[in-house]
């Protein structure tokens, strides 16, 4: 009985309620009265660098870095939420989700403010992933299959539909050149997009699993560097456009996402088992394994300023992680 | 601080009773909603149960991995089908009751049972940690004899669970008739009627729990007394008992002619000789029956004739041209089957076989399917009578057989080098398809080994043949019964699994234990069957059984197998048939490799051994195997070849009536009898031309139903 009491405690990750007193008080209602948290299933840092954004299917939740406390709740209307991006600029942050099944669409937001600056509900499933291009531009991808081109300047808003996915669009990432988008999915494939043609110019079929997740390469030298996370447990390395993979490591947990880190010298990626792993992207090994959250990890990100990670997931769980060195150990908050 | 305290244990108070509350009123995930999936057909394998899933959803088939199912629906894209800020607005409720779109249609209704347990479920915290593990499901009745169709029965399921606690879960049961045009189930009522005479099974499913329920209504309206009925073993007294139940009157004993036929086909695959079988009808001895079988079951023509039947078991043949692979594995074979080497120990040489193919016989075993996870599938038919493949992607949907077991069994074989040498492969490994890593090696249903063992081959073939094993004895029984009596007490004979028991359990039992405790001889097991009452019933199905077919009230008529006919034929007509480049006179069965070339075997339809044999049709079966035999020169040209039975006996001076009795004695041991004499009398007193006649005779007779089965 005292475990079951005890144990929304540590879900209650982000609650923000450092008084022990109060921490077991909401605990104990938690059993009586509320359902366990929904997973936080994406997160992003501010463009300053001192809070985060996390979002899941009880909406969208600011808290301060690196205390976590809950700072402020924006409200979003879809009721599932999968996705949130800030503008390049850092003017807007856009939140991407839908209603299963229904509909799925983009909701931005002015930033700091909050304020709503555009409610996009073109897709006819959920929307997973969101880009932006620029400050005005942004794409969506969704599980009706279709990636779509938003410009927050223009009445009709969706400038340009991609087809091509089979299943589920689940991932999509923008190369330096902004004209290059890298999309993946269900259907297992990882496919490169010329946005100016709107021309598919590659399918990569190497993965046997579907592709969760994408990064690009922050380095600026050689050609561009796209990972991919997928259901096979492998991470795959590839030059999109070239069309070519270029290595790839297979992990002993699934990995559901991965982020870079600034230098683009190591890959994390948060996995089924909730660990963070931190690969080599060179030598395609594990350098560190991170035990971080109890149950699935599905969101991390990177701080914009230094080593410091966020992971999400399971029971609305948010951890800090501070990556000591490389190649060291790590302290996980 | 001291009302905070106060305030705290008020509520800690409320929070306790609560929870206890909560507890009786928790909706288990694998308990409770599973079976609802189940119930609603949506983990079937038309639906998301498939291999792929559907829709971008997959469950475990039937629910076989509840873990699986759990993380579909709560973890998979990213948690979209729980919603756990609105339960009521969750996918996985929404779905079914086509609030949104369906592929499958409406499921369940929203304001239902199903949706309620779902909803409570998900506000619960979509938990999936089970309060209690379900240890079995007693269904009631297991077994109902009807006094006439039309009658309903209820059916009811009862779960008992690991902490004592049990409950009546009729309601999430599926209640399925094997043949539903003789079983209609009423799913609200959970009622089943029986519309037909005969015995049927429903299988009622809870979860992994498969229940067989046998329903029988006598095939006759009229009782039968069969107590002073003849028994010569156990067999009879098995028999017996059922045909009692089943208001069936057993034909009587066949004649003696009939029997010498038949028990010389099923023992040495020939028929008997017009000198047998004029010995034999004129002996009078009253155990003559029983010192034919000895005598047939000592003699070359038995060792010849169950040689070719373990061959095709074995699926002996050349692979890739190596013909003296197969040639020395048949010579093995045939050395074990003479010298009486009882079956467990030609099961453990197999199973642990190593060495050259060219000189030694059991290696070729791992010669004969193309890798690890084939073999594994080869062997649990051969030897355990149980169809693993299904568990190659999903655990049994009827059965016991998991993921882990075939890939565990194809593991095992995974450590043997398969080339001309036999050898094992310590690093051989295969890959279990669900985690992606390599099987580790597993005894079915029974335990994982050691990853470092080395001896896996011999704790395998020890586990299989210790006597206490559920699978290995009945499996080789049940094969030697059924090419007795036509029909195995399970069927297919490879398919033994709780959902497809046999027509006689306890018979079953019995044979399966009187082989062990006999050495495991097949002899000894042939023989009882042969000596018992029920092999020597006539194939004439009288009025009060006319609709068993498989129950035994009378012997099952069966079509000879293409190389005993092809053989029986060569025997009546007298000329021997070609095989390839094989000696002449080179039998049928004797043949090492089956696709020798033979037009003979290719129109009977002989099975090649690429497959497993048992499922081959017999032969004559197809219509254009039968107008070959028919019309074509299969049978025309070797009639009246010179040296020809017919040739020789015309030569001889024989009269048509004795040349008539004569085939009649070798084609189908009997003599003419006195309506067929005076048919054969009258016919020939209208004919000018004899030879051509008798020419006619012969291939009628070769044609004709009674001698191209063994009845």
């Amino acid at each position: 009985m005292t475990q079951l009491r005890l144990r929304p405690i540590q879900r209650v990750r982000a609650g923000g309620w450092t008084c022990g007193a109060r921490l077991i008080c909401f605990c104990l209602l938690a059993n009586v009265t509320f359902a366990a948290k929904p997973p936080i299933t994406a997160v992003a840092f501010t463009p300053d660098g001192t809070s985060i954004v996390a979002v899941s299917q009880s909406g969208m939740h600011i808290h301060v870095w690196p205390k976590l406390d809950w700072q402020r709740t924006i409200k979003v209307s879809a009721p599932n939420l999968h996705c949130v991006a800030f503008s390049p600029g850092g003017n807007h942050v856009a939140v991407g989700g839908g209603s299963p099944s229904e509909k799925g669409g983009v909701e931005v937001f002015s930033w700091p403010a909050g304020k709503p600056v555009a409610k996009i509900d073109g897709h006819d499933d959920s929307v997973r992933s969101v880009v932006w291009q620029n400050d005005a531009r942004f794409l969506s991808a969704s599980i009706d299959r279709e990636i779509k081109l938003w410009d927050l300047r223009k009445e009709a808003n969706c400038i340009l539909t991609l087809r091509g996915h089979s299943r589920s669009v689940d991932a999509l990432c923008l190369l330096r050149n902004g004209k290059t988008l890298v999309s993946s999915g269900v259907d297992q494939s990882v496919r490169v997009w010329d946005m100016e043609s709107a021309m598919l110019v590659h399918s990569l079929n190497q993965h046997i699993k579907p592709v969760h997740a994408l990064a690009v390469r922050p380095a600026e030298d050689g050609l561009p560097m796209v990972a991919s996370a997928a259901g096979d447990r492998t991470i795959r390395f590839w030059q999109p456009t070239i069309g070519r993979m270029v290595r790839y490591i297979r992990l002993e947990s699934e990995p559901l996402n991965i982020a870079w880190t600034s230098d683009g010298a190591r890959l994390l990626a948060v996995c089924l088992d909730g660990h963070v792993r931190v690969v080599d992207p060179v030598e395609v090994t594990v350098t560190q394994d991170l035990p971080a959250i109890d149950g699935w990890a599905y969101a991390i990100a990177i701080h914009p300023k230094g080593r410091s990670v966020a992971v999400g997931g399971t029971s609305g769980q948010i951890r800090r992680i501070e990556l000591l060195a490389l190649t060291g150990t790590s302290a996980i908050r | 601080m001291k009302i905070l305290l106060k305030t705290l244990a008020v509520v800690a108070t409320l929070a306790s009773s609560s929870l206890a509350d909560d507890e009786s009123s928790r909706v288990d995930f694998q308990n409770d909603l599973v079976p609802v999936f189940t119930k609603h057909g949506c983990n079937a394998g038309a639906c998301h149960g498939a291999a792929i899933g559907r829709g971008g959803f997959k469950l475990s088939l039937y629910g076989g991995d509840p873990a699986a199912d759990y993380e579909a629906i709560v973890r998979r894209a990213r948690g979209r089908r729980v919603n756990l800020a609105r339960p009521n607005e969750s996918l996985i409720v929404l779905k079914p009751a086509e609030y949104v779109e369906h592929g499958g249609g409406t499921v369940f209704d929203y304001d239902g049972q199903s949706a309620r347990l779902l909803i409570d479920w998900i506000r619960q915290g979509a938990r999936d940690d089970t309060i209690r593990r379900l240890n079995r499901v007693e269904v009631t009745p297991v077994r109902h004899v009807a006094e006439s169709p039309g009658e309903s029965v209820p059916l009811q399921a009862v779960a008992y669970y690991s902490d004592g606690s049990k409950r009546d879960v009729t309601q999430w049961t599926i209640f399925a008739a094997e043949d539903a045009s003789a079983v209609e189930i009423d799913s609200e009522s959970a009622t089943s009627t029986i519309i037909r005479r005969g015995r049927h099974i429903v299988v009622a499913r809870y979860l992994s729990e498969v229940v067989p329920i046998e329903m029988i209504v006598p095939l006759t309206a009229s009782e039968v007394d069969l107590t002073a009925n003849s028994r010569n073993n156990f067999i009879d007294d098995e028999i017996l008992k059922s045909l009692a139940v089943l208001g069936l009157e057993p034909s009587p004993t066949t004649v003696d002619a009939a029997f010498l036929r038949r028990v010389s086909l099923d023992l040495t695959g020939r028929l008997p000789s017009a000198a047998r079988v004029k010995v034999f009808l004129a002996d009078v001895m009253p155990g003559k029956r029983k010192a034919l079988v000895d005598e047939l079951i000592r003699s070359e023509e038995f060792s010849e004739y169950w040689t070719f039947q373990f061959a095709k078991l074995l699926r002996i043949r050349p692979q890739r041209d190596d013909g003296q692979g197969a040639l020395t594995y048949h010579r093995w074979l045939a050395s074990q089957i003479r010298d009486n080497v009882n079956y467990k120990e030609l099961a453990r040489s197999l199973i642990m076989a190593t060495g050259d193919s060219h000189t030694s016989g059991p290696p070729n075993f791992y010669r004969t399917v193309a890798g690890p996870r084939e073999q594994a599938e080869f062997m649990s038919e051969l030897f355990m009578g149980s169809r693993l493949r299904c568990a190659n992607c999903h655990n049994h949907p009827l059965d016991r057989w998991t993921q882990n077991d075939y890939h565990g069994l194809a593991a095992i074989f995974a450590k043997i080098e398969r080339g001309r040498i036999v050898s094992e492969k310590p690093s051989g490994r295969t890959i279990h398809p669900r985690t992606l890593e390599p099987a580790i090696q597993r005894i079915p249903g029974e335990r994982f080994l050691a990853n470092d063992t080395d001896n896996s081959r011999k704790q395998l073939a020890d586990w299989l043949t210790e006597t206490s094993n559920p699978y290995f004895a009945k499996a080789i029984v049940n094969r030697l019964w059924k090419r007795m009596m036509g029909r195995g007490l399970v069927e297919p004979v490879d398919d033994f699994r709780d959902t497809n028991p046999a027509t006689h359990p306890a018979l079953l039992d019995k044979l399966a234990t009187d082989f062990i405790e006999n050495g495991y001889s097949l002899r000894h097991s042939l023989r009882v069957i042969a000596t018992s009452d029920a092999y020597a019933r006539s194939a004439n199905a009288i009025e009060q059984n006319k609709d068993d077919d498989r129950f035994y009230a009378h012997a099952i008529r069966r079509p000879l197998e293409p190389e005993v006919l092809a053989d029986a034929i060569s025997d009546v007509v007298g000329i021997a048939d070609k095989y390839g480049e094989e000696p002449d006179g080179t039998r049928a069965i004797a043949l090492v490799n089956p696709k020798t070339p033979s037009r003979t075997l290719d129109i009977l339809g002989r099975c090649g051994r690429d497959e497993s044999c048992e499922g081959a049709p017999g032969a004559v079966s197809g219509l254009s195997q039968k107008l070959h035999l028919l019309n074509g020169p299969l049978l025309n040209a070797r009639i009246t070849a010179e040296g020809s039975r017919l040739k020789r006996l015309g030569d001889a001076g024989k009269q048509p009536a004795a040349i008539i009795d004569e085939f009649y004695m070798v084609a189908l041991g009997r003599h003419p009898t006195i309506q067929e004499r005076n048919y054969w009398k009258r016919q020939l007193e209208t004919v000018d031309k004899k030879e051509a006649f008798l020419e006619d005779f012969v291939w009628g007779l070769l044609t004709s139903r009674e001698f191209v089965t063994n009845h």
